[in-house]
């Protein structure tokens, strides 16, 4: 198996442009389906109440979820090491904004993506994890079909994308 | 009488990219000052470097102090470093800094974002003291 770990602020775009991926041949699941079909919740985030996810039981399970060209996606893929590629998709904050509010989620959750947007936080802990193995795509202003173009691109061995290219610090500034 | 201490808040904003420093009244209403790495160095992918983070947390304080402040309460938002949650390489530099340069520093806080929708990673200690 390779496996392709798609990571990223939610909202970004992850879940669509992993569908895009699946028509392309690859074998395709979510953090989250396989936390909730595994169980894999340590308990409640005490302040914003979102459940914790079992990181190391989550790596655990991958591979009996995926065969083949694989992708993993969800915004705590890139804590899994064994990831062969790293994709950590980027968005505008204020583009991410009007997603979020369209989810309902309520102002102080939108706020805190946003600023996790801003800060690259996605793309700093995948860093800190899988080093060269990181790209990053912005997709503001892309189609979701181009977005999947590029990554192809790169696993086709496009050496562009370096983490760091994407800049919203910004955005932080007010 | 002595008057009473004027004290700020500064807020340090550590991302791949760069190093933001903030630095509000005590309510965080209003803000006094704003530098980033961006802004104090001139080459790109510099901007992030524990000098650029230096070098805007000075002038940051040089700022604060010209408005009578004479300590600064910190809140940190630094996704990187070694441990999970620590304040990054800029952020640590940016706090050094700022006292280097003569302000008092006050209660330091980590309130790094943690990106979540229904899930999120284990132990978001937002607003842990560090
Ligand atoms: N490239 C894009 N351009 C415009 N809208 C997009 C794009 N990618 C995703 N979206 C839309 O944004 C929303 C969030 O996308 P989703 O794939 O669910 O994000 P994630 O899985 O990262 O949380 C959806 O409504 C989706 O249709
Ligand atoms: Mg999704």
């Amino acid at each position: 198996m390779s496996l392709i770990c798609i990571t990223g602020t939610p909202g970004v775009g992850k879940t669509t442009i992993s569908g895009l991926l699946r028509e392309r041949g690859f074998s395709v699941v979510s953090v989250n389906e396989i936390a909730e079909r595994e169980g894999l919740f340590l308990g409640r985030d005490p302040l914003r109440g979102y459940l914790e996810v079992d990181i190391e039981g989550l790596c655990r399970s991958v591979e009996r979820y995926l065969t083949g060209k694989a992708v993993l996606e969800g915004h705590l893929s890139h804590f899994c090491r064994k990831c062969d590629a790293v994709i950590v998709l980027r968005l505008d904050p204020e583009v991410l904004r009007e997603r979020l509010l369209m989810r309902g989620y309520p102002e102080d959750k939108v706020q805190e993506n946003l600023e996790a947007e801003a800060l690259d936080v996605c793309t700093v802990e995948a860093h800190e994890i899988h080093g060269e193995r990181v790209r990053e795509v912005d997709t503001t202003g892309k189609t979701p079909e181009e977005v999947a173009d590029i990554i192809m691109d790169i696993l086709d061995g496009d050496e562009g994308y370096a983490p760091g290219d994407v800049d919203f610090s910004d955005w932080l500034m007010g | 009488m002595a008057e009473k201490e004027k004290w700020g808040i500064a807020n340090i904003y550590s991302s791949f990219n760069n190093t933001i420093i903030t630095i509000t009244d005590i309510t965080g209403a209003e803000t006094i000052t704003q530098w980033s790495g961006g802004k104090v160095v001139r080459a790109d992918r510099q901007e992030s470097s524990p000098f650029a983070a230096m070098e805007a947390a000075t002038r940051a304080a040089d700022d604060a102090k010209e408005e009578g402040i004479v300590g600064l309460h910190i809140k940190v938002r630094a996704p990187g470093g070694n441990g999970p949650r620590t304040p990054g390489p800029g952020a640590q530099a940016a706090i050094r800094a700022l006292a280097r340069a003569g302000m008092r520093i006050g209660k330091i806080e980590d309130v790094t974002p943690i990106p979540h929708d229904g899930t999120g990673r284990p132990g978001g200690k937002r607003g842990r003291r560090v």
